[in-house]
């Protein structure tokens, strides 16, 4: 069996993005306008953290109109579910061999996107 | 990536995961309406005999159903976050058909309707996560059961009436929750 650091995926990795997938998870679709609220990001950041996982194949996006004003619903794919669920298992892997299979803490602090700036 | 930051990072995503089913809760409407019309039933039956409480839910039955599908589709538009909606039409039609064929079952199976309905409610419980909700219904469930099998009457009185309070009061504490910081 490989090392837990070489299950990572690079695409789901960033912080910023295991967020998106986390908040799709639970939710069928979310709004735009609601994960850029919920993570405590830019409308740029947001867009190009999308745009990341969208040409991953990991969420679909839909433009839709509520009378005249346009309203972007994002939306993960099973692929996008099933790659947070290996990133997720690998994380508590690698912290399990680290703390001696200590379990993760249950609560956490904090915008999870604050410092989560995307790559170029 | 350090342990820290990695311990840190899941103790996030799981607080996320929280606070988006929280968010997502919508239990505490429908269970708040039909607690309600589950306590005017139990008045009706008083009134005008336990015949008076079926007509009188053949008609609310259906309209609080239209009126949950219409909050909850109020609720996603101005929350921007949704859940899949079939599973809950689906759980709802299949409630409504039981209680409709169950209600012309005789005692002690004259609480069909009531097992039916707390059957309902544990299927919407475990949709949304809402450890209230399915302890609720399996509580009800039991209720049910026991004037059933004890063969107390009336039952629609008494029943509408246990159900009608149990609904709003954790329609009421699922809401309380939801506000929680």
């Amino acid at each position: 069996m490989s090392h837990p650091t070489a299950r990572l995926d690079n695409t789901v990795h960033q912080r910023v993005r295991l967020g998106i997938l986390t908040v799709l998870s639970e939710a069928d679709r979310a709004d735009f306008t609601y994960l850029r609220d919920a993570l405590g990001l830019t409308d740029g950041n947001l867009s190009r953290n999308l745009q990341v996982l969208e040409e991953a194949g990991y969420v679909a996006i839909e433009k839709t109109f509520e009378g005249k004003r346009p309203r972007t619903w994002v939306s993960a794919t099973k692929t996008g579910e099933q790659a947070l669920a290996a990133e997720v298992a690998a994380l508590r892997e690698l912290l399990g061999g680290v703390e001696g299979k200590r379990e993760a803490p249950r609560r956490g602090g904090g915008a999870l996107g604050a410092s989560g700036e995307a790559p170029a | 990536m350090y342990a820290t930051e990695t311990a840190q990072t899941l103790g996030e995503l799981e607080w996320l995961r929280l606070q988006t089913r929280r968010r997502l809760e919508g239990l505490s409407f429908p269970l708040v309406l039909f607690g309600g019309i589950s306590l005017v039933a139990a008045a009706l039956s008083a009134a005008l005999g336990e015949d008076a409480q079926g007509f009188f839910w053949a008609l609310a039955g259906p309209a609080g159903g239209v009126a949950v599908s219409l909050h909850y589709r109020r609720r996603e538009l101005d929350l921007g976050l949704s859940r899949a909606a079939w599973p809950y039409i689906c759980t709802a039609v299949a409630l409504m058909v039981a209680c409709f064929v169950l209600g012309f079952l005789e005692q002690p199976w004259s609480v069909g309707p009531w097992l039916a309905v707390a059957a309902g409610y544990l299927v919407f419980g475990a949709l949304e996560r809402s450890a209230a909700a399915i302890v609720m219904s399996v509580t009800l469930a039991a209720l049910a059961v026991a004037v059933g099998v004890l063969e107390i009457t009336p039952v629609a009185v008494i029943l509408n009436a246990v159900y009608g309070v149990a609904f709003i009061a954790t329609g009421v504490g699922v809401r309380a929750r939801r506000h929680e910081p």
